[in-house]
């Protein structure tokens, strides 16, 4: 072999060879990602729609719940339930409702007492309206 | 060469076909794509409801859904049904229709008939019940079926029916309010529907993510009435059993704070269901309280008491003579139901003499008597919020014939509402300040935020504080043994009122025979007053020797005057007799009015 005849070798780029790899990789994580960022968009576009039915539905039945209950607790249901015997009142007679009497009528109570005043004087504590 | 001479010229071409579209037609290609693919769809508003003082609901919206086809989007090819264990080939326009008919209770024919081909929108059915259109779609969709959707719907409900119909009122077809309050308050119960922009695909799914412009919906608000339903149920179970028992034409009651001005129950007879509107006539839905011009007839005469009292011309003692029932003034002859000579001006209001009242009005003057009904809110609108009030008439003086100044006292030649009239005894009640009457407390937003609060007002002073307190001893005697109206006393409270009766107005001018309007109006309990009522029947079917208010109308508001101070825990102002005595079994009448 001639000592003179120098081996020809292909010297391997590795930079270049890793920059290409690099900008591949990158290129290809890149659309891959957007690729699925694209189809994580439609998957939470469906999710985020199917959760919006889905609330509609529960304000709707809720409202339709909130009707019937309107609907079964009105005056007229229960005067109707009442007329039909499943309810039933009781009335409150005169002679058990203890009456607050103003001043004036407290203090003849309160004289007349011995002379058999049907009036008596009781501590009730005022709930009248506005 | 050749070939790639000809494929370099036909690229040319498509190229320049495509920028010419592109440069030139593009806005046009990319409307016509939007038209296809972008929809604005609505996003509905939910109208407010109206609701008592207590927060009770009197009106509400009921979701529900449409079902509405896309026929274009149908399957056209037969498919494979088992039906009883065999295998057949179904149209599945049939199959379609045959689950519709079945759940919307429609012909399967008619169904048919609409799925005409290429018919993108059709409504099957409105107003489906949120059960049943769910039900139906998944029923469709088990069966891969396309092309049915379903779209927000609703409607009003009234949980009451027919309790405070004419004041909630109704809404048309479209949800807007035509009357009552949800014609009055249309605009806070509304609220705003919103829109976006959706991207349907090829398939009619929404792309969520491609939405466009959004705009979110606002709910209607909450409408809160001065209304206690609790009354309002009193009041009317009360005309009710007066309407049964006297068969009136028509009939009214209205209870009122007069304080505040606050309506707390409002009822006219006839009446209407709410959620049966479409078979109500016109008759039943007037609310009579606002609508109905009436002459008052005596009740009038605290207008004429409170003039003369007000401007010192007489005082409560002073002595009219009442020509022992029959006076003659400018021709006329004015008669008294009840024959007195000389008596008080308190007693003309007692004993309700038609003779004292025109002589004290004469006293009063042309000018002045017109003045104090228009400052006891007659002949004008009390500015209710409820559509379609009245203003009344009161003809101005000028207009007045000689004899007007001795019939207007005693409520004839004007027409005023039922309304007016409690007002004008409410400032009686309250220190001769007249209110103006409310009937919506407050707005509230969906999430119940105070939106708008409708504080009391006051008209104006009408009279004074020192002529209420001459005139409303005279008031309470109405409602003594001595007076017309015994028959509204109320056990353990003091109360004040005036009867009325009066000959109904002939539509071809004067006065029909036999039919009266009788009326009571009064107050309790007196020392402090807290409810205003009046009760008011057209032509009672009764003895005509009993048709008075005092008699027919004033038991009536006895009985609701009654329950309602215990329903409010209004404490007595005086004894109340032992259960077993009755205080009007006791006394002598001696007239009605």
């Amino acid at each position: 072999m001639n000592p003179n005849s120098k081996r020809q070798n292909n010297r391997l780029q590795l930079a270049a060879l890793l920059r290409w790899v690099v900008i591949t990789v990158f290129l290809g994580v890149a659309g891959l990602s957007y690729l699925y960022l694209k189809n994580q968009l439609f998957v939470l576009g469906t999710h985020r729609h199917s959760m919006e039915q889905e609330l509609r539905d529960l304000i709707a039945q809720n409202s339709v719940l909130g009707n019937r209950v309107s609907n079964l607790t009105s005056f007229t249901a229960l005067q109707r339930r009442m007329d039909d015997g499943f309810l039933k009142m009781l009335p409150i007679t005169e002679h058990v409702v203890a009456h607050v009497h103003p001043q004036e009528f407290t203090r003849l109570a309160a004289t007349d007492n011995s002379a058999g005043n049907h009036y008596q004087t009781v501590a009730h504590e005022s709930n009248s309206r506005r | 060469m050749l070939v790639c001479g000809v494929l370099a010229v036909v690229f040319t071409v498509f190229s320049g076909r495509l920028i010419y579209l592109q440069i030139n037609q593009g806005e046009t290609f990319a409307a016509l794509a939007n038209q296809t693919q972008i929809f604005k769809q609505v996003i509905p508003a939910r109208r407010g409801s109206i609701r008592d003082a207590h927060g009770e609901i009197l009106a509400s919206d009921m979701p529900l859904r449409r079902v509405v086809v896309d026929v274009s989007r149908f399957k056209t090819e037969p498919r494979d049904q088992v039906v009883d264990g065999k295998t057949i080939k179904v149209d599945p326009r049939e199959q379609l229709a045959g689950i519709m008919s079945k759940a919307l209770g429609l012909p399967v024919r008619e169904l048919l008939k609409k799925f005409t081909p290429n018919r993108r929108y059709l409504v099957v059915k409105h107003q489906v019940s949120v059960q049943t259109a769910d039900d139906l779609k998944k029923q469709a969709d088990d069966l891969k079926l396309s092309g049915v959707y379903l779209e927000p719907d609703s409607t009003r409900v009234y949980p009451d029916g027919s309790l405070l119909c004419h004041v909630i009122g109704f809404t048309d077809f479209g949800g807007a309010g035509i009357q009552g309050i949800e014609k009055s308050m249309n605009n806070y119960l509304e609220g705003h529907s919103g829109y976006r922009y959706i991207t349907r695909n090829r398939a009619g799914q929404e792309l969520v993510q491609s939405r466009g412009l959004e705009q979110a919906a606002h709910d209607g608000c909450n409408v809160n009435l001065t209304i206690d339903i609790g009354l309002q149920n009193i009041v009317e179970r009360e005309l009710d059993a007066a309407v049964k028992k006297y068969a009136p034409e028509n009939a009214t009651a209205i209870l009122m704070r007069p304080k505040t001005g606050e309506i707390v129950a409002m009822a006219s007879r006839p009446y209407f269901d709410l959620n049966a509107r479409l078979a109500a006539g016109p008759e039943q839905m007037k609310n009579r309280a606002i609508i109905d011009m009436i002459e008052p007839g005596s009740t009038f005469k605290i207008v004429t008491l409170s003039g003369v009292l007000n401007e010192h011309l007489v005082r409560p003692d002073t002595t009219v003579y009442c020509e022992n029932g029959r006076w003659e003034y400018a021709g006329k002859l004015l008669h008294d139901a009840h024959p007195i000579g000389e008596c008080s001006v308190h007693d003309v209001l007692v004993h309700s003499s038609n003779i004292g009242a025109a002589k004290l009005a004469l006293q009063l003057g042309e000018n002045r008597l017109y003045n104090y009904i228009k400052l006891l809110g007659f002949g004008e609108r009390t500015g209710i919020d409820l559509p379609g009030e009245i203003n009344g008439r009161v003809a101005p003086t000028r207009n007045w014939t000689k004899i007007s100044i001795t019939r207007i006292p005693m409520g004839q030649g004007v027409c005023v509402t039922p309304l007016q009239m409690v007002m004008a005894m409410g400032a009686v009640a309250n220190g001769g300040r007249l209110m103006m009457p409310q009937i919506v407390h407050s707005i509230t937003d969906d999430k119940d935020m105070p939106v708008a609060e409708f504080p009391p007002v006051v008209v104006r002073q009408a009279i004074s504080p020192e002529t209420v307190r001459e005139l409303i001893p005279a008031l309470e005697d109405v409602v003594s043994p001595r007076g017309t109206a015994k028959g509204a006393a109320v056990p353990g409270y003091g109360v004040g009122g005036k009867t009325g009766t009066a000959q109904k107005v002939s539509p071809a001018g004067g006065y029909m025979t036999g039919k009266y309007v009788v009326s009571f109006v009064g107050f309790l309990p007196t020392n402090n007053p807290e409810l205003v009522g009046m009760v008011m029947l057209d032509n009672a079917n009764t003895k005509p020797n009993e048709n008075y208010g005092g008699l027919v109308a004033a038991p009536v508001f006895a009985s609701i005057a009654g329950q309602a101070m215990r329903y409010l825990n209004i404490e007595p102002t005086m004894p109340i007799p032992p259960a077993g005595i009755n205080p009007k079994a006791v006394v002598v009448q001696n007239s009605h009015d």
